[in-house]
């Protein structure tokens, strides 16, 4: 069988088929129930309805969220306080130990002329 | 070729008549229509209960859309890309065992008689048998005379994919109808 004629056997085989006489009555029906059903329907509080369903969700989630970053910037700002008064301290030392050193050396030349 | 453009001119104005809420002018959209959203819907669901209740959701949603229509064209494309959305998205929600629609579908007969009706009838049958995808490409094509990019973006598929699905099915289909052909060609010189 050629390619042609599989097509044309197809197209013979798949015309489109009638649903029946009361098909076109059955959806003017439905559009009929479906109208007369719509007045029936907005029952709910406006306010309410309008509110959508996720938004206690989201702020939670924010409020969380902005508590939590809140927390972790507090931290850090005492983590670097904290470094920067040991850099004060150990600056501070190591000026001490100099000048004790500096003392040390003018005493013993004070002791011991010679030298 | 003309009596498409009538067929369009004819819908133009009816869709001008169903937008301005005349249920006249609905009536007669849907009956212009019917026949190709109710064999979509049968050929894809193997059911005409089924089928039935498919299209008239389908005219029940262009009602309600009638004024994003734009045109005759708009609408014909329209009704064929939903009803077939729709008809594949429940067979997906069937189990796969009901999910085989062979006898409906096979004796949906044409109102034209048939040059070779065990052909056709064999035809419906493979037809009936394609997954759900593929088939409604080949019905699309052969039913609705959709051309490959029509079908693609009525799918919402890639040209290419729309291709190899016509492809294969067409390979399949010539297969079997052959092996049908040999097999009554054996039997009478028997």
């Amino acid at each position: 069988m050629s390619e042609h004629d599989l097509e044309q056997a197809l197209r013979r085989a798949l015309r489109p088929a009638d649903p029946g006489e009361g098909f076109t009555d059955q959806v003017l029906a439905r559009l009929d129930s479906s109208v007369a059903a719509t007045p029936v329907r907005p029952v709910r509080h406006p306010r309410g309805s309008a509110r959508p369903r996720w938004l206690p969700v989201a702020l939670a989630a924010a409020l969380v969220a902005a508590v939590g970053i809140t927390y972790w910037q507090e931290q850090r700002h005492d983590r670097q306080r904290g470094m920067q008064a040991r850099e004060q301290v150990l600056q501070a030392l190591s000026i001490a130990s100099a000048n004790l050193n500096a003392a040390r050396g003018a005493v013993l030349r004070v002791e011991d002329p010679i030298r | 070729m003309e009596a498409d453009s009538l067929a369009l001119d004819a819908d133009e104005h009816l869709l001008a008549c169903a937008r301005t809420g005349q249920i006249s002018g609905f009536r007669e959209l849907v009956r212009c229509h019917q026949g190709a959203v109710y064999s979509l819907a049968l050929r894809l669901l193997g059911s005409r209960e089924d089928a039935q209740e498919l299209a008239q959701d389908v005219f029940v949603l262009l009602h309600r859309h009638l004024s994003g229509i734009t045109s005759p064209a708009h609408l014909r494309f329209w009704l064929r890309r939903v009803v077939c959305h729709r008809a594949i998205d429940r067979l997906r929600q069937r189990p796969k065992l009901a999910a085989m629609p062979l006898e409906a579908a096979a004796q949906l007969e044409a109102a034209v008689p048939d040059s070779d009706p065990l052909l056709q009838r064999r035809l419906r049958q493979l037809t009936a048998q394609l997954a759900p995808v593929p088939r409604a490409v080949l019905l699309l094509r052969y039913q609705e005379d959709f051309d490959p990019a029509e079908i693609a973006r009525a799918l919402e598929l890639p040209l290419n994919t729309v291709k190899s699905h016509l492809r294969r099915s067409l390979a399949l289909l010539r297969d079997q109808c052959d092996g049908l052909r040999r097999a009554e060609s054996g039997g009478k010189h028997r």
